[in-house]
């Protein structure tokens, strides 16, 4: 391979700026492949979904609103979240159903149900991305 | 970087200030910034990408940017941010594309509200890191094909570096990756699978053919050249359009090792599916060989 030209003046000055931005790139890349390395070697606890019931606003509609959060190491998709009510003996008499297209781990998803006297939410499943 | 082979000239009615090595810096960088937003933006729209940020395995997204590095340091040498001198130099170009890439991403993702405060690190990180190849491919050929006139002539010692057989078919396989990677990972692959018989099947691989050698030897693009061998038309045919199709169409396997969705239950539309996907990856090729 030939010599390379040495730079001088503003030419070396723009050679070292282009090196310091390369190197706070270097930095950048490194750090975002180590933080998926760690993650995809430390990641394997499954979905843990959790739905609670959100306060009703001031101003709400009646709506019973919900949060679904994942609490587990896996995402999850098409999570199928329904509003039931039960009789008094416990068991469920009317279900309305809605479906989640994904919940990541560690992230929540809020929603509602319309007016229509539901007072319970519950998860009935899942499917794997 | 030089600020001659930049293409700002101090004498230029741009003033002194465009001459300063930080501005043309700058310029260069907003140059790649610009590529890196016209090759990302379809992808940076698209939901599936945005999914696959969560759901991808962790390990195959960090193999993604990895295994992408090298075909950046190879497309540095042949027409990157400047001239370059080395290979040492290719590398910091290549990663700066990178972090130009994760940089366009983020600031668009978080205008649209796709990346926000209070997202856990991991999701985030994820969406950008699924979004981050294509862009560096902008971000490196934003600034060899937007530059100021002048400012990005390739010295022939420097382009003879992929210039041979080889060469052309590293760009057709780095234009396979673009495209196919762009369309790729969305349902309507699977979804055109289903909607086509057989005969459709067979009729895009002749078509997806057809184009390919078109773009690059009949159609009269500008880039395109007349027969390289000099012998038979069947001879370039079959040493670019049908290897640079070929290549396209493995272009459905690193789909496999990079954890994008495939439907390996069913292997008639799974057949389909590669027929489809290679039909973008086939024009992505031949449009590399065309624009690089």
């Amino acid at each position: 391979m030939a010599d390379q030209p040495r730079r001088t003046g503003p030419q070396a000055l723009a050679e070292r700026i282009e090196w310091a931005i390369g190197a706070v790139a270097a930095a950048l890349v490194v750090a975002v492949i180590g933080f998926l390395v760690v993650e995809g070697l430390a990641r394997a606890e499954p979905p843990d979904l959790r739905v609670h019931l959100l306060p009703l606003a001031a101003d709400d509609d009646g709506s019973l609103r919900f949060a679904v959060e994942n609490r587990g190491g896996t995402a999850v998709s098409g999570v199928v979240v329904s509003a039931i009510r039960r009789d008094a003996d416990g068991a469920v008499t009317d279900k309305r159903s809605l479906t989640i297209d994904h919940v990541p781990p560690g992230s929540r998803v809020t929603g509602g149900f319309l007016p229509s006297g539901f007072a319970e939410v519950v998860v009935e499943g899942y499917v794997d991305p | 970087m030089d600020p001659e082979l930049a293409g700002a000239d101090p004498q230029d009615d741009g003033g002194e200030r465009r001459g300063t090595p930080a501005w043309v810096q700058l310029a260069g960088l907003g140059r790649a910034g610009g590529g890196a937003l016209i090759f990302g933006l379809p992808i940076l729209m698209t939901r599936e990408l945005w999914w696959l940020g969560f759901t991808a395995d962790r390990l195959h997204l960090a193999l993604l940017i990895a295994v992408a590095m090298p075909l950046l340091v190879l497309l540095s040498h042949r027409l990157g941010f400047e001239q370059t001198f080395g290979w040492r130099d290719d590398l910091r170009d290549a990663l700066i594309a990178v972090a130009i890439g994760l940089a366009t991403s983020a600031l668009v993702l978080a205008l649209f509200g796709v990346i926000a405060p209070g997202m856990p690190v991991d999701e985030v990180v994820g969406k950008l890191a699924m979004q981050t190849v294509p862009a560096s491919f902008g971000a490196l050929l934003g600034r060899s094909q937007f530059g100021e006139s002048g400012a990005d002539q390739v010295d022939p010692d420097q382009g003879r570096a992929l210039a041979g057989y080889g060469g052309q078919l590293f760009l057709m396989a780095v234009g396979a990756l673009y495209l196919g990677l762009s369309v790729a990972p969305t349902d309507e692959m699977m979804l055109i699978a289903y909607l086509m018989t057989p005969w459709h099947a067979l009729a895009l691989v002749a078509t997806s053919i057809a184009l390919m050698h078109g773009f690059i030897y009949a159609l009269a693009f500008g880039g395109g050249r007349a027969h390289a061998t000099g012998g038979p038309w069947w001879r370039d045919f079959y040493r670019f359009t049908v290897t640079g199709y070929d290549g396209g169409h493995q272009d459905r396997d690193r789909r496999e090792v990079v954890g994008l969705p495939v439907e390996p239950e069913n292997d008639e539309a799974d057949e389909q599916a590669q027929r489809v996907l290679a039909f973008p990856a086939a024009i992505g090729a031949a449009a590399a060989r065309l624009i690089l």
